[in-house]
């Protein structure tokens, strides 16, 4: 595909994912309707994860753009499980937006499907490594939409989003405690330590400890009502190590740019 | 654990978390040294502390969930033991022998318009068993390595033509045997090997400015550790997804209060 074609490509998923999301506060009989939206949202978006993979012969995980379009994907495989074990059905148009937003912001990227995989990613730990960030980037994300929602809400709404966003936490970070774990030891293959206090590496850090609170406060009846302001702040965090620490983190060796 | 002590340690966890947010945010606005001095030594040691007191004072009732809560847990102290150790005990160092096929007979001859005789030639081809560092005191320090080795040659592959995009990196390293044989493995990125308790890393390369011929920066490691960091990690991995995911999710999102089926959500998607 063209960068032109993959751009209307890309609009096109994230107008779905607008109008799917826009649909779900409609009738019930409209629910359908959402549904069949968001599908092809998600088919369109897969189109370009899948045109990145071909063009570059390897799971597209190494530049920004990439990632981004895979994580549009992994939203939809994430709300799938959550939806069955978790029934998760509330959740759903929270993940649609999300998945909007995401696609929205690889639109005004540059198309740049081609990428050269250099030396230093080309390692065993390098998929699970960055797959297992983005299912905890997903939940996160949807938790913490959740819990702010949440603050706004009457007392059983309340409790059943706040409670929904502590699942989703559940879910999402031993995915994050793998992701930084597995990045460790591939540090220790690569750059012969595990830990080397780079930027990024401090930020997932950061926001490991930020979940990590939440969970220890949630079990406190005296700490209880701080705890949602820390997946707020992991969500922060989470923004900050994935796009900021990249853009502006200096020497980072997480740079591969 | 009573309450009181479950409180104090759940606060000094928040502070932990508070204390290395503000050292991320100084050390992203470029303040230097912020992971090298006693505050961060501190931090850990808070944590590590924190740690122990929650496994000693925590008492187990549901099976899965306290299984899951000691691996992690220990995981995590068995992960920082071993990083103290390596720290402590541990050995690494750098070295950029030159590839010998880098050292061509033009480059030979130019060594020797410099003023460097044949015999300097054969040493800087020849194999290497000891290696200079700076240790900790600053003070210069030879380290025997137990071994020789050389690096043969090195190969780049490019993407492109006009050489810009690396694909590959790959030195042959040559060890000499005790009966005077070559054995050549391969050290790539990524891979690093193991000899006499070393692990050998390939980090860069490097053209030398003065004869130009190619020079191959390695790593020597030496982590008496590196099993039980390992250990640690794999643990602290595996209790936090037994906790998780064993622990019963929040009862309200699939149950009425008290009863059976689903519940019914108000406004939109929910059937």
């Amino acid at each position: 595909m063209t960068g032109t074609l993959l751009r209307f490509v890309c609009l096109g998923a994230a107008i779905l994912y607008y109008v799917a999301f826009a649909t779900t506060y409609l009738n019930k009989k409209y629910q359908k309707l959402s549904l069949i939206l968001w599908c092809i949202g998600i088919a369109l978006n897969g189109a370009i994860v899948i045109n990145n993979w071909i063009v570059n012969g390897y799971m597209p995980f190494v530049s920004m753009y990439q990632v981004l379009t895979f994580l549009g994907v992994t939203f939809a495989m994430v709300y799938v499980y959550i939806r069955y074990m978790h029934n998760g059905l509330f959740m759903k148009r929270y993940f649609m937006v999300s998945q909007g937003v995401i696609m929205t912001g690889v639109f005004f990227m540059a198309q740049a499907a081609e990428w050269h995989f250099p030396p230093a990613l080309q390692s065993a730990f390098f998929i699970p490594h960055v797959f297992s960030y983005m299912i905890s980037y997903c939940l996160v994300a949807v938790a913490s939409i959740l819990t702010v929602i949440s603050f706004f809400l009457k007392k059983e709404q309340h409790a059943l989003y706040e409670k929904g966003a502590y699942n989703l936490v559940l879910t999402g970070f031993p995915f994050m405690v793998l992701g930084m774990f597995l990045g460790s030891l591939w540090a220790n293959e690569c750059w012969g330590n595990y830990w080397q206090w780079d930027n990024k590496e401090v930020w997932s850090l950061v926001t490991v400890l930020a979940l990590t609170v939440y969970l220890h406060f949630r079990r406190h009846a005296r700490l209880k009502k701080f705890a949602p302001y820390f997946v707020v702040l992991a969500f922060v965090f989470e923004i900050i190590t994935l796009f900021f620490v990249g853009m502006f983190g200096g020497d980072s060796m997480h740079a591969y740019n | 654990m009573n309450k009181t002590l479950s409180y104090v340690l759940y606060v000094l966890l928040g502070i932990v978390t508070a204390a290395l947010f503000v050292m991320t945010v100084l050390a992203s606005a470029g303040v230097s040294g912020v992971w090298m001095g006693m505050p961060i030594v501190i931090v850990l040691m808070v944590f590590a502390i924190t740690l122990l007191v929650s496994v000693i004072a925590f008492n187990p009732r549901k099976f899965w969930y306290s299984l899951g809560f000691y691996i992690l847990h220990i995981g995590i102290v068995m992960f920082l033991a071993g990083t103290f150790i390596y720290t402590v005990s541990g050995t690494v160092t750098n070295a950029a022998p030159p590839s010998v096929s880098s050292i061509t007979p033009a480059i030979e001859y130019r060594m020797k318009q410099m003023g460097i005789t044949d015999g300097q030639i054969a040493n800087l081809k020849g194999y290497y068993n000891q290696l200079s560092r700076t240790n900790e005191m600053g003070e210069n320090e030879i380290i025997d390595l137990g071994f020789n080795f050389r690096v043969v040659d090195f190969k780049t592959e490019y993407y492109d033509k006009e050489q810009k995009n690396v694909k590959h990196y790959e030195a042959t390293v040559g060890f000499l045997n005790s009966d005077g044989s070559e054995e050549r493995v391969s050290l790539t990125v990524n891979h690093p090997i193991y000899r006499n308790g070393w692990k050998i890393y390939l980090m860069n390369v490097s053209v030398n400015e003065v004869y130009g011929h190619t020079e191959v920066q390695m790593m020597f490691k030496k982590d008496p550790t590196e099993v039980l960091s390992t250990a640690g990690i794999l643990l602290t991995v595996l209790g936090t997804f037994v906790m998780c995911f064993i622990r019963p999710r929040e009862a309200a999102l699939t149950k009425e209060k008290g009863g059976k089926g689903k519940k019914k959500v108000k406004g939109g998607a929910a059937k």
